[in-house]
């Protein structure tokens, strides 16, 4: 019992920690993710700079239609503002465009875009123009839907009007100057201009970028895509394309980018000139191959409850997701302290999942070994100008060590080395050390559960052994109820016999012993009944839950008993219906009235039954006028065999088996008393 | 009056003297057969040359117990129509309601008096002699 309140205790303090683990990776996880958000809201934040500045109408709406941002060129041309007033989008459709409008927007939802929508719209002064929209949708990180924006060009101007492209340009490289995105302007895919943003992010000049083939700058791996959608649009299929891609530095550096390509048509409407916005996404990118590692990993922990398994998968899903070139890890092994290797991305298995030609470790020996001793996790920027680094089969220049501590004692270690100087980050550092967090939570939880289930078997075997004890004990009551009553029996028949045969000789004193004999197995009799009737108190077989009129049981109990004429026995008027096995409540006010009754030895007796409802309880109590019960023995009455009057009267049964059914009934009974005066039995059953 | 055949189960040698004592006592001859169990009993019934009226029986014995040969006996579509009365120390609920299951003629406990014993003999022997009784 003490073991299991150990136990229980033990996981509940494990439990704890592990939530307040939980907590804490939730929290950096949460601050991760709104550090994501953020750098997304200041970027939309930039397209709407942007796009306020442009010439064309701008609008945002969310899923709904609502306009919730419009710039002032879509102010002048719906005529509405929507600081002033509500817009919704498909009231200004033009009624016989509806249909197509609705279509293009489940286009929208389904695509993520649609080009070259033209149809008419009401403006607020019921005048109808001829709109051309190209949309697209607005993701938020769970990449759910939040809004769709779109660029409205009045093209009912447009035909009357000619534009002027050179004015258009001069604004155009205000804004082109000013913007935080990489801008290009090509010329048949060569570069004419481009912006200050543009040549930061690439580390060249301006003059250096002139005239170099777009292609040159990005790596070959998008390069088909590219070209794919440069036909469609010079086809005319498409205004606008996106890609992602990456390009490369001056100095042989990657980023990954997110460009738009925009054409700009001539009057014939062939395509003159390419605009590209780039934008550089490496941080978002790597942020989110992060957060989707994490996520992975959390879900693929779920249901594994060895750190053998958990370990493959930190093994893999960490140099796979985060394009490491391996990623170890190790087990403590405390008796040989040394460290052994238990997992690892890419490494042979043979059929048990056993690695083969296994790296063990030493503790202290390398970076490995020496963050296994002191617990802290290590980020290794270049191996060569750190002594502890010993080269295995060629030196790899960075390396990220990360320990899995569980209870405050290091279990294992995750491990990454690879080729080049500074390939892990801080970020890196910081999602395995999350990942280290979750193993470690997972394990004490698989702990925690192998505890629980052993817990679980004990308190199985428990019940079962206690359900064999009490199958026992129900066994021995009905030996009991046969093997002992029966012996009285014979005894009582065979005295008569003697004192049937032996009439004539028998005198007086021989018969009265034979009565005192008689007398006894009459009290023997009644110890083994009340035996058994103690045992049988909690017997299931004859336990029923039944609505128990306690003014019935009191009338029954009246009928049964002896009172003498001497002794008055009262109860209230009002008594309760109790839901409860009928034959215990009378059993147990049977048991308290007769003690009462028995114990009187006043002329005038008296016996009274009372009744309180308390809020959870049922409150009764008996009451006598007769010898009570020194206060030493208060205690003591309610034990078995235990009588205080006259010996052969009482089996010292009765206050037991009433103890047993109130505690059946998680009650309680106490009592009060004096002396000469009486006894008054309180007791409590809930309700 | 006609004279009753009873069926007397009972391994305690006293118990089986108590109840004779009390026929004879009562005045009664009825005709007693006697077995100490119950695989005794089910010999003597299932050689079925004298069959009583009425069976009489413990429920504690040695071998087989009252329960058990009452579900042999039930058993037997011939047998099974013979009243059978349980006489036992038991009070037991469970035994009660396990004899009642399997279908008897009556449940007497033994008191402990002699004389009390006496009394419950003769009641049920007096219920049984107005009884129309099967004769096979």
């Amino acid at each position: 019992m003490k073991d299991k309140i150990q136990a229980l205790e033990l996981a509940l303090q494990n439990e704890k920690k592990a939530r307040e683990k939980a907590e804490e990776l939730l929290l950096s996880r949460t601050s991760e993710l709104l550090e994501v958000r953020e750098a997304l809201q200041s970027k939309i934040q930039e397209h709407i700079v942007f796009f306020e500045n442009i010439l064309d109408s701008y609008i945002v709406m969310d899923t709904m239609g609502n306009v919730i941002k419009m710039n002032e060129a879509a102010k002048k041309l719906f005529g509405y503002d929507i600081n002033k007033e509500e817009l919704n989008v498909v009231n200004i459709i033009y009624r016989d465009d509806f249909e197509y409008a609705m279509n293009s927007f489940a286009k929208l939802i389904e695509d993520g875009f649609f080009q070259n929508y033209e149809a008419r719209i009401y403006t607020k002064n019921k005048e109808v123009k001829w709109v051309q929209i190209n949309s697209s949708l607005i993701y938020n990180e769970e990449g759910v839907i939040i809004a769709a924006q779109g660029i409205v060009r009045d093209i009912t101007a447009a035909k009357e009007n000619a534009v002027d492209f050179e004015e258009q340009r001069e604004q155009l490289g205000a804004i082109v100057d000013h913007s935080t995105f990489g801008i290009v302007l090509a010329q048949n895919r060569k570069i004419i201009k481009t912006n200050n943003a543009f040549q930061k992010l690439m580390q060249y000049s301006e003059e250096e970028l002139l005239g170099i083939p777009i292609d040159e700058l990005s790596l070959e791996e998008a390069h088909e895509e590219s070209r794919r959608l440069y036909s469609k649009m010079i086809a005319g299929e498409i205004n606008q394309y996106s890609l992602k891609e990456r390009y490369k530095r001056k100095d042989g550096t990657t980023f990954i980018s997110k460009t738009s390509v925009t054409g700009v048509r001539d009057s014939f409407g062939n395509i003159k000139y390419q605009l590209a916005f780039i934008e550089d996404v490496t941080v978002k990118h790597k942020r989110r191959l992060m957060l989707n590692t994490l996520n992975s990993l959390t879900r693929s922990f779920i249901g594994k409850l060895t750190i053998h398994d958990i370990a493959w998968e930190i093994a893999n899903v960490t140099a796979r997701d985060l394009e490491f070139e391996d990623c170890v890890v190790y087990l403590v092994n405390k008796e040989e302290n040394i460290l052994e290797q238990i997992a690892g991305y890419g490494a042979k298995v043979d059929e048990n999942k056993e690695i083969i030609d296994k790296l063990y470790i030493p503790f202290g020996k390398g970076i490995v070994g020496d963050v296994a001793l002191t617990g802290k996790a290590e980020l290794v920027h270049d191996t060569s100008k750190d002594p502890r680094y010993v080269v295995d089969d060629k030196r790899r220049y960075s390396e990220i060590t990360v320990p899995i501590i569980i209870e405050e004692k290091v279990v294992g270690v995750i491990d990454s080395e690879n080729s080049a100087k500074n390939f892990f980050t801080k970020e890196h550092l910081r999602l395995l050390k999350n990942v280290a967090n979750l193993v470690s939570i997972q394990l004490t939880n698989a702990v925690n559960l192998e505890r629980r289930i052993e817990a679980e078997s004990q308190n199985k075997e428990l019940l079962e052994n206690l359900k064999r004890s009490n199958k026992e004990l129900r066994d021995f009551a009905h030996i009991v109820s046969h093997d002992l009553k029966s012996p009285l029996r014979s005894i009582n028949a065979l005295i008569s016999w003697f004192q049937e045969d032996y009439e004539d000789v028998l005198d007086e004193d021989a018969n009265e012993t034979f009565d005192k004999l008689n007398n006894k197995l009459e009290q023997m009799d009644a110890l083994i009944d009340g035996i058994l009737r103690y045992s049988s108190v909690s017997d299931k077989y004859t336990l029923s839950q039944q609505e128990v009129d306690v003014s019935e049981v009191l009338k029954e109990i009246q009928t049964i008993l002896y009172i003498p004429e001497h002794i008055k026995f009262s109860y209230p008027e009002k008594l309760p219906k109790i839901n409860a096995d009928k034959t215990r409540i009378k059993q147990l006010f049977q048991n308290l009235i007769s003690n009462a009754i028995n114990y009187i030895d006043k002329e005038e007796g008296k016996v009274e039954v009372t009744f309180k409802e308390l809020k959870h309880y049922w409150k009764f109590s008996v009451s006598d006028n007769g010898v009570g019960i020194a206060k030493s023995y208060h205690d003591k009455i309610f034990k078995i065999f235990e009588t205080l009057g006259r010996k052969g009267k009482s089996t010292g049964i009765g206050l037991s088996i009433v103890k047993k059914i109130i505690e059946l009934y998680n009650g309680e009974i106490y009592l009060e008393s004096e002396e000469g005066k009486g006894t008054t039995f309180f007791f409590k059953l809930k309700k | 009056m006609e004279n009753l055949s009873f069926l007397f189960i009972e391994d305690d040698e006293i118990e089986v003297l108590k109840f004779k004592k009390s026929l004879k006592k009562l005045g009664f001859t009825h005709r007693i057969l006697e077995a100490r169990n119950g695989e005794e009993a089910l010999e003597i019934l299932k050689k079925k040359e004298e069959l009583p009226n009425v069976i009489l029986l413990d429920l504690n014995m040695p071998k087989m117990n009252g329960l058990e040969f009452l579900k042999e006996l039930k058993e037997d579509s011939h047998l099974r129509y013979i009243p059978a009365i349980i006489v036992t120390t038991s009070n037991n609920h469970q035994d009660m309601l396990e004899s009642y299951k399997l279908g008897i003629a009556g449940y007497i406990i033994k008191p402990l008096r002699y004389e009390d014993y006496i009394k419950k003999i003769q009641r049920v022997v007096d219920y049984w002699m107005v009884n129309e009784v099967i004769n096979f």
